[in-house]
């Protein structure tokens, strides 16, 4: 089942070999989970919407072209699913914590191995709560766009199949949201930078 | 590498290296399971295809950009503005269609479909030399006076053809057999001959009328006699427009002789003449018209030259008095409304309205959109409510209004409710 191809696997899934889609949700889960962590700052609902991402896939999959990937089809209907979960919370003042999980997955990572360094644990804690900060700041068209280019490492043209807005769309909102996150690095002394310097 | 870029860089390492929240696997198994359970009681082909629809509403001001970032036009020199690439090209392969219309031996191969700078061609370059011949007498120089020498004839009239070749010869073989001397003599010698016998008949007939004419008739009439000569002893300038219709040809033909200005670039010097030959077509195209709509001169009094010329010359002078008729009359801001008419107003939610309701495809219930026009006619904001507020679709509905555009108006804003059915 591991050589089939995401097409492949649809269209056998489409002639109901639940494996086929079973094997599709193996591969693409924790990337869709990932994207929903980012955009949603919750580990729950971003489970909820992995889940139900791939119910809505398994409904559509009739209506699956096959033009493009399937993974950025997925990853369509993650992000609708997570924009409408957040326009549905009531308005408030999102503050990163400490106990923000995006922060405890960058610890995991950049946080100092074997030996632990106060000092290095806080400045890692520090800038990846800068980070999350700058993110959360940006709009949802802006975030999004980024965390699929930059985080998830999808091409523009991947991105733009799964944001429906051309490629130079794409470019522009990733460097906007780029140069707006430099800026909020930049303001917290995080990053040397002078805007406009060549 | 500036800092920015450094900055860059390092940004996209933070983010493309943050990992996805730890979980077990058996975390993940669970979810497997779980969804595996969920999927069992499902059927393909019974969900909602909102969740297939583009997310995200545009960001302000990215349509302006993302061009830039595509590759595509310049911010200072937008597209529309842009002088056409195809205009050289177009002019080269009239240049090289030019003979097939004047009864000359028309080119096949490569040759032929060789798009040939205007300044000029190196004739040594081996693509272009079956080319030469007709290259070396431009077209524009055989249908008007454009001030472009023809060397080659020059060269013909003044040497005898002794049969002897330049040092060089061998490089103009293939022009010389594709473009045989005499029958380019016999057509381009015509036109003189032509025009030489309409020079002299011309010059006969201002004496004849010189001489017919009273002593006090006007003054004018012995100045313009000579320049009535003079014009049709240009032969050119008398057979131009009918020649130049019988071989298809028009002012766009004729007006890259134009030479760019100091400082311009040489690439806008074709768009320039282009537009000389827009401007100039739609000149006549305005006379033409003009003439149609006004009565008929006196037509008693044509033997007498100077009387025609009057004639003319009052004709003419009236028409420019009238000045061009189509000229648009601008726009007063005293006479804006004080709001958008229900007209253009249905016109404008008429033009999107469709994109709207295919943003609400699936769904049961109406949704209520009320749009806010800004006073340049534009919509300023767009609020959704009802069964697509909080989805996606809102996102979507609200892209496709904002496309909805009126006629500039008086007061600040302009609201006006729609609402979009499935």
């Amino acid at each position: 089942m591991a050589k089939e191809s995401d097409h492949e696997l649809i269209q056998l899934a489409r002639e109901g070999d639940n494996q086929a889609f079973g094997e599709l949700v193996r591969r693409h889960q924790k990337r869709i989970f990932r994207l929903a962590v980012h955009m949603l700052r919750d580990t729950t609902e971003a489970e909820d919407v992995t889940q139900e991402t791939f119910v809505r896939a398994y409904q559509a999959l009739a209506r699956f072209q096959g033009n493009s990937q399937p993974y950025t089809w997925l990853y369509r209907i993650a992000v609708n699913l997570s924009l409408n979960i957040i326009r549905t919370r009531k308005p408030r003042q999102h503050v990163t914590g400490d106990d923000d999980p995006r922060i405890e997955s960058w610890l995991a990572v950049h946080g100092p191995s074997g030996e632990k360094d106060p000092a290095t644990v806080n400045e890692q804690r520090e800038l990846a709560k800068a980070l999350c900060e700058g993110i959360d700041q940006l709009s949802d068209t802006l975030r999004t766009t980024l965390l699929l280019v930059a985080m998830d490492g999808l091409g523009h043209a991947e991105a733009s199949e799964v944001l429906g807005c051309p490629e130079g769309t794409v470019a522009w909102r990733v460097h906007e949201a780029r140069r707006k996150l430099r800026s909020h690095l930049s303001s917290l002394g995080l990053v040397d930078e002078k805007e406009g310097e060549p | 590498m500036s800092k920015a870029s450094e900055t860059d860089a390092k940004l996209d390492g933070w983010l493309g290296s943050w990992p996805v929240p730890e979980r077990d696997e058996s975390a993940w198994d669970e979810l497997g399971s779980k969804l595996e359970e969920r999927l069992s009681g499902l059927t393909i082909g019974q969900g909602e295809e909102a969740w297939l629809e583009p997310p995200l509403p545009e960001e302000p001001g990215e349509g302006d950009n993302a061009k830039l970032h595509a590759g595509g036009a310049s911010m200072s020199e937008p597209e529309s503005e842009r002088p056409k690439k195809k205009s050289l090209k177009d002019f080269a392969q009239r240049v090289s269609v030019a003979p097939q219309s004047d009864g000359k031996p028309a080119l096949s191969g490569p040759a032929a479909d060789t798009p040939v700078p205007s300044s000029g061609p190196r004739s040594s370059s081996p693509s272009l030399r079956t080319s030469a011949s007709f290259i070396s007498r431009p077209p524009e120089a055989r249908d008007s006076d454009s001030g472009i020498l023809d060397l080659n004839a020059v060269r013909e009239s003044s040497l005898p053809d002794t049969g002897a070749q330049p040092a060089q010869s061998d490089l103009f073989e293939e022009e010389v057999k594709a473009a045989p001397i005499p029958i380019q003599k016999k057509s381009s010698m015509a036109p003189v001959v032509g025009g030489g016998i309409v020079a002299v008949l011309a010059l006969a007939a201002a004496a004849v009328l010189v001489l017919r004419t009273p002593q006090g008739s006007s003054p004018m009439s012995m100045a313009e006699a000579p320049a009535v000569a003079a014009s049709a002893a240009s032969p050119l300038a008398t057979v131009e427009p009918d020649r130049m219709a019988d071989k298809g040809l028009t002012a766009e033909g004729l007006s890259v002789a134009t030479a760019p200005a100091p400082g311009e670039p040489a690439a806008a010097a074709p768009a320039r003449a282009a537009g000389a030959a827009d401007e100039a077509k739609s000149k006549a195209a305005t006379d033409s018209k003009e003439e149609k709509d006004e009565p008929a001169p006196p037509t008693g009094d044509t033997k007498d030259l100077a009387g025609a010329m009057a004639t003319a010359v009052g004709a003419g002078g009236s028409k420019k008095e009238d000045g061009p008729k189509s000229a648009t009359p601008s726009a007063d801001p005293g006479s804006l409304p004080e709001t958008p008419s229900q007209g253009a107003i249905a016109g404008a939610i008429g033009s999107v309205r469709d994109a709207a309701r295919a943003c609400v495809a699936g769904q049961t219930e109406p949704s209520r959109a009320t749009i806010t026009f800004a006073s340049n006619g534009s919509v300023s904001s767009v609020s959704v409510a009802g069964g697509a507020a909080g989805t996606p679709a809102a996102g979507c509905i609200q892209a496709a209004l904002k496309r909805a555009r009126v006629a500039p108006f008086k007061k600040d804003s302009f609201t006006v409710g729609v609402t979009v059915r499935p």
